[in-house]
């Protein structure tokens, strides 16, 4: 049975006002790091972690909009140092949040994964884990409900009257990791110096949106700080690592304020990651020159630009500004398996078996042939989506990892002053490619790596443009 | 004179990789002489300017154009191991005859200068005068002619070259790279797979930015011996169009980039603009141009400016570094090569619809750059056929400075091929100078071709992605050469 895809939407009361309002912010953070080896995420094969590098944490804010003493809405922005919002993680949190703090509607967790490849597992089944000696994942996934509820509630409880303000500041961190060939397929972190490479599949976008929070006294107390990057720079390591986020942090706390709260938050970037595609060299002979590593010199690159706005922004800070909040379920359309893509993964899953492979791509291949079979039955697929008008900037979030060009059209389409577009944010995290990615092929743009197409992709620029949009309904 | 620069050139093509294999074997003996200069190449009379379709008169100096020389030579001891005197010129493409003229002033004045080691590259400024004639429909009386001004800014920057020659002493070089986002990919891609350059982004057909971009920040910086800092060049790959248009004469960008390091490092301090690959970019914003707009607000700055504010920055962070490895012994190594391009060819119905509209624009004296646009096709066809058109022959440049390449190209060429060239050169840091050493045009890749639209129609490309692809393994070859290992001699 066909089903046409059928979009919901759950809005808010209050988002069809935006009326000005005055905001109560609560912000908090909490040490997520394990005490004991886990298994690590985000790869084909199991790592089981040797140690701490740093720590992982979570930060949440909690903004409250208030007219006439009276709540009118309200949002839990929660960003999280792991790979991936699993399915295990959220509507537990929700309920917890939804006994422990019953003025909030746990609809309006925003709950976003930095996608460090260097955190806990928290969803079982998909890697061989040692029973002894290793925190397993569910046993994880609890103590991390535990944790982000404790933060969520923090947060909350600590929400006072406060102001916004927002800023556009550049850095040079997110590349687009898809080389492209002469024959026209294309490879995620394919060889560049290859005389059949022909360039860079798509473009990047340096822009990075940045949303302070401040106290009443003007005190900066938060920073959601929006980069088109996925946090992934030290994706191989086998220790917990936060990856770039961390220096982030600890540049920000030397030199802008001790107890900042800085909310990592990854921009359409399923094309983008901070690897060099080229030029590693000379990139190489800065480190040694500046003595860092390359996580700290992107960590540099962010907390130039944020010390360089945070100063334009104290200039404009607002304490009496439109807020609304809007959830959307989207059901997308899924992308269809091919016949020939189930008989290619048939072959690739005979082979990994003769090879005893013990990494999870036969699971991934497996997938994709019981995708084939329910594909007629089940044809959408569930995103939930948030979209914030927060004073000018449009926040807008989505599950994915959102190739680059559809949040390039969000933002050209958006009519709010700034959008930000948060990816990984709430259960998903499966990349959906663009047209030409999916023509070039390649690990991101395979139909393993998508439950969502171009087609789906399209649909989600426009459900999301349209629900921004509906927030400013006198802008041109 | 042209066809004796070619012949030059022509000859040091075999002897270019032997010169260089000598050269780096003795690169540890050798010692770096450096002179700079620069010179006003600002007309005194209105001009035309040019860049763009309609004819524009100039009203006002806003800001000086110039040109800016360095000029290198390697020797050790009293021999003379290699040479390159490059100078940037704030016009918008070395028109056909400029670099010819400007040799034929310094070759006799500098008989130690291989004149075929010299040239220049333009900034792409699209406020600055026209330098040949037959472009537009000019009026007679009121201006300085083309000619006119060729012949006064030829003879400004020759004078500039000797000075910059004389000048030269021994000196120390570094390099480091930074990044400032400058550019942004100009050609929007659409649902019908089309493209357009400039065309809108907040429209329901819009799919995304055609290609890539490059935010890096390629800077060399040149000491005297007293360890002033006396020059530095500055490969941005973007052209300095921020502010085209209206009939104001100014640099564009690059002044306020100028004024800013001045203010800093001292006025003494030349600055050289190099653009780096960047056919399918300006700094032109595609989308997200109220939020730019308010942070300009706040900061007080024109988006001129703007530009200039983050390649200064991304300059300061470069400069910080390169401080920290200066090179005294740095190897300098300038092949010249003439290389054949195919060019595009022009197919029946692009013809069709170039005479068209060409016989449109035929007899209207101020769609005299319209007229050339689509008549150069038919043209070109005319020749295809009758078997006289030939490959394009360009003028290349590769220079080694220690562990620097750079490429020079004569097109405004996309991104992509520059990627490609950085990719794959065995150099640290590879600069391309795109507009250098002549002007040929847009050089569009696969992508934008099959998308269309101006910069990638046949009537903006001579050269099209078959020359693209043979300009990048060409340069690429050179720049390998210059990288060699070179057996110790006994």
């Amino acid at each position: 049975m066909k089903t046409k895809p059928v979009v919901f939407f759950i809005i808010a009361l209050a988002a069809a006002s935006a009326s000005a309002a005055e905001l109560r912010i609560g912000a908090a953070t909490i040490n997520i790091t394990p005490d004991k080896p886990v298994a690590l995420d985000g790869q084909f094969n199991a790592r089981i972690s040797r140690g701490v590098d740093n720590p992982i944490t979570a930060t949440a804010v909690a903004i409250e909009s208030r007219e006439g003493g009276r709540a009118v809405d309200g949002a839990m922005l929660l960003s999280c140092d792991i790979v991936v919002i699993r399915p295990p993680i959220l509507q537990p949190l929700r309920e917890r949040l939804r006994e422990k703090l019953p003025a909030f509607d746990p609809r309006k967790l925003v709950i976003t994964a930095t996608h460090t490849h260097t955190s806990a597992v928290t969803e079982e089944g998909t890697y061989e884990i040692p029973k002894e000696g290793v925190m397993q994942p569910s046993e994880y996934a609890t103590f991390l409900i535990d944790r982000l509820a404790e933060v969520c509630v923090r947060a909350w409880n600590q929400r006072k009257p406060g102001g916004v303000s927002w800023g556009l500041g550049h850095a040079v961190v997110g590349l687009n990791r898809r080389a492209v060939y002469a024959d026209g397929t294309a490879k995620m972190y394919g060889a560049t110096n290859d005389p059949n490479f022909r360039g860079i599949e798509g473009g990047e976008d340096h822009g990075m949106e940045m949303l302070f929070f401040w106290d009443k006294r003007e005190n900066l107390l938060a920073a959601g700080i929006n980069v088109a990057c996925p946090s992934q720079e030290v994706e191989h390591r086998s220790t917990v690592n936060a990856d770039f986020w961390h220096d982030v942090r600890e540049q920000l706390h030397a030199g802008l304020a001790s107890d900042l709260f800085v909310l990592g938050w990854p921009g359409a970037a399923g094309d983008l990651s901070p690897h060099r595609m080229y030029r590693k060299e000379a990139e190489d002979r800065m480190l040694k020159l500046r003595g860092l590593t390359y996580t700290q010199e992107i960590g540099r690159r962010i907390a130039l630009e944020v010390n360089d706005v945070y100063k334009l922004a104290q200039r404009d800070i607002r304490t009496d500004v439109p807020f609304a909040h809007t959830v959307a379920d989207l059901t997308l359309p899924v992308r269809k398996v091919t016949e020939k893509e189930v008989a290619d993964a048939q072959k690739e899953i005979e082979k990994l078996q003769k090879s005893n492979d013990k990494s999870h791509r036969v699971g991934w291949f497996k997938r994709t042939l019981d995708r084939y079979r329910t594909q007629d039955s089940e044809p959408t697929y569930p995103a939930e989506v948030h979209v914030l008008r927060i004073g000018d900037i449009a926040i807008a979030t989505n599950p994915f990892e959102l190739f680059q060009d559809y949040g390039t059209q969000m933002k050209a389409r958006s009519k709010a002053l700034q959008t930000f577009v948060i990816q990984l944010t709430g259960p998903g995290g499966t990349y959906l490619p663009t047209e030409r990615a999916v023509e070039g092929g390649g690990y991101s743009a395979v139909i393993q790596s998508n439950r969502v197409g171009p087609e789906g992709g399209q649909m989600l620029v426009e459900r999301t443009v349209e629900a921004i949009n509906a927030l400013w309904p006198d802008a041109k | 004179m042209k066809t004796l620069c070619l012949k030059r050139i022509l000859r040091a093509r075999t002897a270019c990789v032997v010169a260089a294999a000598l050269v780096v074997a003795s690169a540890s003996a050798a010692e770096l002489w450096i002179g700079a200069a620069t010179t006003s190449i600002t007309p005194d009379k209105p001009v035309a300017l040019d860049g763009h379709r309609g004819l524009r008169i100039s009203t006002k100096v806003e800001s000086p154009i110039t040109a800016t020389m360095l000029a290198l030579e390697s020797r050790d001891g009293d021999k003379v191991l290699d040479q390159a005197v490059i100078v940037s010129c704030d016009i918008v493409a070395i028109r056909e005859g400029i670099q010819e003229k400007v040799r034929e002033k310094v070759k006799p004045r500098l008989p130690d200068l291989d004149i075929s080691k010299l040239f220049l590259n333009a900034t792409h400024t699209h406020n600055a005068p026209v330098t040949v004639e037959g472009r537009y429909t000019l009026p007679d009386n009121g201006i300085m002619r083309p000619a006119e001004y060729a012949e006064f800014m030829t003879s400004r920057v020759a004078d500039a070259v000797v000075e910059s020659w004389h000048k030269r002493r021994v000196g120390k070089v570094a390099w480091a790279q930074s990044q400032a986002v400058v550019a942004q990919n100009r050609r929007a891609t659409y649902a019908d797979g089309t493209a357009r350059m400039y065309g809108a982004t907040n429209t329901a057909n819009f799919r995304g930015l055609e290609g890539c971009e490059d935010h890096n920040l390629d800077v060399l910086c040149f000491w005297n011996r007293q360890k002033k800092l006396i020059a530095t060049a500055i490969n941005v790959p973007c052209p300095a169009q921020e502010a085209e248009g209206g009939l104001l004469l100014h640099a564009d960008f690059w002044h306020p980039v100028r004024e800013m390091l001045h203010k800093r490092h001292g006025k003494d301090l030349l600055v050289l603009g190099w653009a780096g690959a960047g056919g399918d970019q300006t700094s032109h914003l595609m989308y997200g141009k109220a939020a730019d707009e308010r942070m300009r607000k706040l900061r007080g700055l024109t988006r001129r400016e703007e530009v200039a504010r983050r390649i200064v920055a991304g300059w300061e962070d470069a400069y910080e570094y390169a401080r920290k490895d200066i090179r005294n012994d740095a190897v300098l190594c300038h092949c010249v090569k003439e290389i054949e391009l195919p060019h595009r060819k022009v197919t029946e119905s692009e013809v069709a619809e170039a005479r068209k509209e060409a016989a449109r624009f035929a007899g209207d004296p101020a769609q005299r750059w319209n007229y050339r646009w689509h008549q150069g096709v038919v043209e070109r066809y005319e020749a295809q056929h009758a078997g006289t058109e030939g490959p394009h022959k360009m003028e290349l440049h590769v220079v080694r400075l220690g562990d620097v390449a750079i490429a020079t190209n004569e097109f405004e060429l996309f991104t992509d091929y520059g990627v490609q060239m950085k990719a794959r050169s065995p150099a640290v840091q590879t600069f391309v100078i795109q507009l250098a050493a002549g002007s040929y045009g847009y050089l569009p890749t696969e992508r934008a071709v099959r998308g269309g639209h101006y910069s990638a129609v046949i009537q903006s490309s001579r050269v099209g992605p078959d020359g693209g692809q043979e300009l990048v393994e060409r340069t690429v070859e050179v720049i390998n050469e210059l990288w060699k290992p070179v057996t110790k001699q006994p």
